[in-house]
């Protein structure tokens, strides 16, 4: 705890009062792990040194110690941040003594303040008071929500496992939730998955609307306590890194003794597990030899620390070479599409996804498979846009095939 | 001065997205982590190429407004603070590494590139040439270093950094482009000489003289093996005898120094780090046994250290901004100071004293540039930056060990402004007038980073 035992919600950035002035501006959170390429999407972008995290915080700290006021640049420096978290993965100084977390955090906290001063883009304030009413930020009715299931399931009595669709598989990505289904049911776990999930607050908490935010949270982890799940699996990245790291930090904050009641897992470590505990195995194999690459979602990769599972997944496919691309794992280039920047900056968000599909075509690989159906939705937009030489693939679009 | 002119005329120069004078924007290029105060700028402007620094020149000088060139920002002495307002022109979007020459050692490089780019490109493309890099992190950048007479790794064996270069492309202030070196009669950028050596001019000029677009560095073989031989030394009258035996053989690469009083255990010891290379571990052990027995003849004891000690030092950069949050409040700024080898013990022990005046915990580094030509001593103070009274009891340290420094024959390093002023009232009459002399023939209507290096 930082500030006192006051909750971090409550404290709001007061919370890193103490700490946020303790940035050297040293400049290691603009680069990769070995300092070769700016890695920092914003700061790559923009180069002014205000558009660096380092940056960030001396301003943020501007406006704290009332040095600086709100306006528009302020919001436009604030927003223009993917909040990939290379920064708090490089920083050399504080992200020892804090965790590589706060750099984002103390992003989206301002964010918070930005939205609360009245300078959050129009259209984030659209998606967000849409979610109040709909429960997801694509404008979509929630009746609507599971119109990609099977009308003749239903969840089981005793469901093993909850599976959280997610706005974006549930209304722009059905094919991932469709196959996410198909793969459940090929293992044969017992899972339920519930029409009365609301959307689980990322785009809210990213954009500084923590309070309706919370209520989507708030109601998610009723849902399943109520339906006394124990195990929650994701097949997306963003709301695995919300349910398991925001809700905790949220509701379970360090004053709290208490626990997030059940386990968040997300598809590549349900599979994985159950991959070493042979209890399921690829039953087909790929036609011919195919070279894969492998997108590290920012949410799954450097937020939650999940970069294995999803390798070691795909090295055990039959007919399968992955290559890597040059930044993978804590140095991975952000796709460009978290923190609100599809949303916000449509052809920045773009340009970012060209730029990662670059990398990967230069490792000859003819799929590039990600993790997270956000990520996959900018780079099948990239993709329309430049007619590159690459499929996009989620994994559990490739598994659902071979199990 | 009309700024919305101005403005307008840098956007048309560098583009819309490059030019600010926006609050936020000139909120951080007002400060640096170094004690010094705010001080207000008025626009920012980034150029991609020697052509629009030219036009930016020219504007200052239509419109008599400052220019302050700015590389990586981390001086801590406020250099690129502008003194008297104006346009801050930060240099990295020129960030290209030009040209390696692998036979004659060198790298012409844009005055944007960082030290930890260079070093990465070395080590991918020319994995058996390095550079000289400062103990700075690695979005310093490599010209902005020389450019300071800067020190760090290979200073002992090669001398500062700001020898290191072979020549420079700059723009004058009168807009005009010069090249000095080789470069100006030969299409190889391998030497100062021998012609009459202007770059000097340019060195710890701090920008004062003209805005470096190009500049070539040398480089150096790269050893297969480095390692570190610690040593302590309990007195620092031994100091100088020490640093002189060890650098009379040639056995180090680079040869360190370092003194705190916390913990308490460590009072009153001198660190002693001697860096040696080979390229095989038997090699590695002689020069190891060479050193110990240095250490023992001379007034030293060998010891040894922490694996995470070792591992820390041999990084390229080393990890130095860790002293930064000493005081937990992310400011830092040191007295780096070149001084004459005899003058450390006396140095050491007044410095110290500054330090406790001033509630600070004495931490000092000494690092031995060219085999003990010179010597450069950093008195380091650690202050928090949210504490206005913190931060000015930094200042005041700095001041006073500033002139401890000069009464010592030793000069300040990189000084902020203040520490000029006490450098030039100690100076020659006749350099000053030199030095005027040709400030305003280069700069007549006093555009380049005012303030800096004036004479009365």
């Amino acid at each position: 705890m930082l500030s006192n035992q006051k909750s971090r919600e409550e404290l709001g950035l007061k919370y890193y009062e103490q700490m946020i002035h303790r940035c050297f501006r040293c400049g290691y959170c603009k680069f990769t792990g070995d300092s070769i390429d700016i890695n920092c999407p914003s700061y790559k972008k923009y180069k002014f040194e205000s558009f660096s995290a380092g940056g960030r915080m001396w301003l943020i700290y501007g406006l704290m110690s009332n040095e600086l006021e709100w306006s528009d640049h302020m919001s436009k420096i604030l927003y223009a941040c993917t909040t990939c978290g290379n920064c708090g993965e490089n920083c050399k100084l504080l992200t020892r003594k804090f965790g590589s977390e706060f750099a984002v955090d103390i992003i989206e906290l301002a964010r918070a303040e930005a939205f609360k001063n009245g300078f959050c883009s129009e259209k984030a304030i659209n998606f967000g008071n849409h979610t109040a009413k709909e429960h997801n930020p694509y404008l979509e009715k929630h009746e609507d929500r599971l119109s990609w299931l099977p009308d003749d399931f239903k969840n089981p009595e005793d469901p093993e496992i909850g599976y959280f669709v997610g706005c974006t598989s549930s209304y722009r990505e059905k094919e991932l939730a469709r196959n996410t289904f198909e793969v459940l049911k090929k293992i044969g776990v017992k899972f339920a998955i519930f029409q009365e999930e609301w959307c689980c607050g990322s785009p809210l908490l990213r954009t500084g609307q923590r309070e309706t935010a919370i209520i989507q949270a708030r109601h998610n982890i009723d849902l399943f306590k109520n339906n006394n799940i124990k195990t929650i699996v994701t097949s997306c990245a963003g709301c695995y890194r919300t349910i398991k790291e925001d809700y905790s930090r949220i509701f379970y904050d360090e004053i709290s003794e208490d626990k997030l009641p059940f386990e968040v897992l997300h598809i590549s470590e349900y599979i994985k597990r159950l991959l070493d505990e042979n209890k399921i195995e690829f039953k087909k194999k790929l036609n011919g030899k195919r070279k894969v690459t492998y997108h590290d979602p920012c949410h799954l990769g450097r937020h939650a620390g999940v970069y294995n599972e999803p390798r070691e997944i795909i090295k055990r496919i039959p007919g399968i070479e992955l290559v890597e691309m040059r930044k993978i794992k804590g140095d991975a280039t952000c796709c460009g599409a978290g923190g609100g920047v599809k949303a916000g900056y449509s052809e920045w968000a773009l340009e970012m996804a060209t730029g990662r599909i670059e990398e990967a075509l230069e490792t000859g690989a003819e799929i590039l498979i990600t993790t997270c159906p956000f990520c996959e939705h900018n780079f099948t937009d990239a993709i329309k846009e430049h007619n590159h030489n690459i499929q996009i693939m989620d994994l559990v679009n490739l598994l659902k095939e071979l199990l | 001065m009309n700024k919305e002119v101005i403005i307008k005329d840098l956007e048309e120069i560098v583009g819309k997205d490059f030019a600010s004078n926006t609050a936020e924007d000139l909120f951080m290029y007002s400060q640096d982590p170094g004690a010094s105060e705010p001080r207000p700028v008025d626009f920012v402007v980034m150029p991609r190429s020697v052509e629009e620094i030219q036009k930016i020149v020219k504007l200052a000088n239509r419109e008599k407004i400052p220019l302050i060139p700015m590389g990586g920002g981390l001086t801590l002495s406020g250099l690129v603070i502008p003194i008297k307002g104006g346009i801050v022109v930060d240099l990295k979007r020129m960030d290209q590494i030009l040209e390696i020459n692998e036979l004659s050692r060198y790298a012409l490089i844009e005055p944007g590139v960082s030290t930890g780019k260079l070093i990465s490109y070395l080590n991918e493309l020319y994995p058996d040439l390095q550079p000289a890099i400062p103990d700075a992190p690695p979005s310093a950048t490599v010209v902005g270093n020389a450019l300071i007479h800067g020190s760090g790794y290979l200073s002992q064996k090669y001398g500062n950094h700001g020898d290191m270069i072979n020549g420079i492309e700059v723009v004058l202030p009168n807009g005009e482009i010069c090249k000095l070196g080789s470069c100006s009669i030969s299409d190889y950028w391998f030497s100062r000489g021998p012609i009459p050596d202007l770059v000097g001019l340019f060195i710890s000029s701090f920008g004062t003289m003209g805005i470096i677009t190009k500049l070539s560095y040398k480089l150096y073989p790269k050893p297969k093996m480095r390692d570190v031989v610690f040593g302590m030394c309990r007195d620092p009258n031994n100091i100088p005898n020490l640093v002189y035996k060890i650098t009379y053989t040639d056995l180090a690469e680079d040869l360190l120094l370092s003194k705190t009083d916390k913990p308490d255990y460590v009072k009153d010891l001198i660190l002693v780090m001697v860096f040696i290379t080979g390229d095989s571990e038997e090699e590695l052990e002689s020069k190891r046994k060479m050193i110990k027995r240095l250490y023992r003849k001379n007034g030293a004891q060998f010891m040894n250290m922490p694996e995470r000690t070792l591992k820390g030092l041999l990084q390229k950069p080393q990890f130095a901004a860790a002293a930064a949050d000493f005081r937990k409040g992310g400011g830092f700024e040191y007295v780096g100071s070149f001084m004459p080898l005899e003058m450390i013990p006396e140095a050491s022990k007044r410095a110290a004293e500054i330090s406790y005046k001033y509630d600070i915990i004495p931490t000092q580094a000494i690092r031995i540039i060219g085999k003990g030509h010179c010597v450069m001593f950093a008195p380091t103070f650690a202050f928090n930056r949210a504490d206005p009274l913190d931060r000015k009891n930094a200042r005041d340290a700095l001041d006073e060990t500033n002139k401890l420094v000069l009464e010592l024959g030793g000069i300040p390093w990189k000084s902020e402004f203040e520490g000029q002023k006490l450098i030039v009232e100690k100076m020659d009459p006749n350099y000053k007038n030199l030095l005027k002399t040709i400030r305003n023939i280069l700069d007549p209507n006093g555009i380049m980073n005012p303030g800096n290096w004036e004479v009365s």
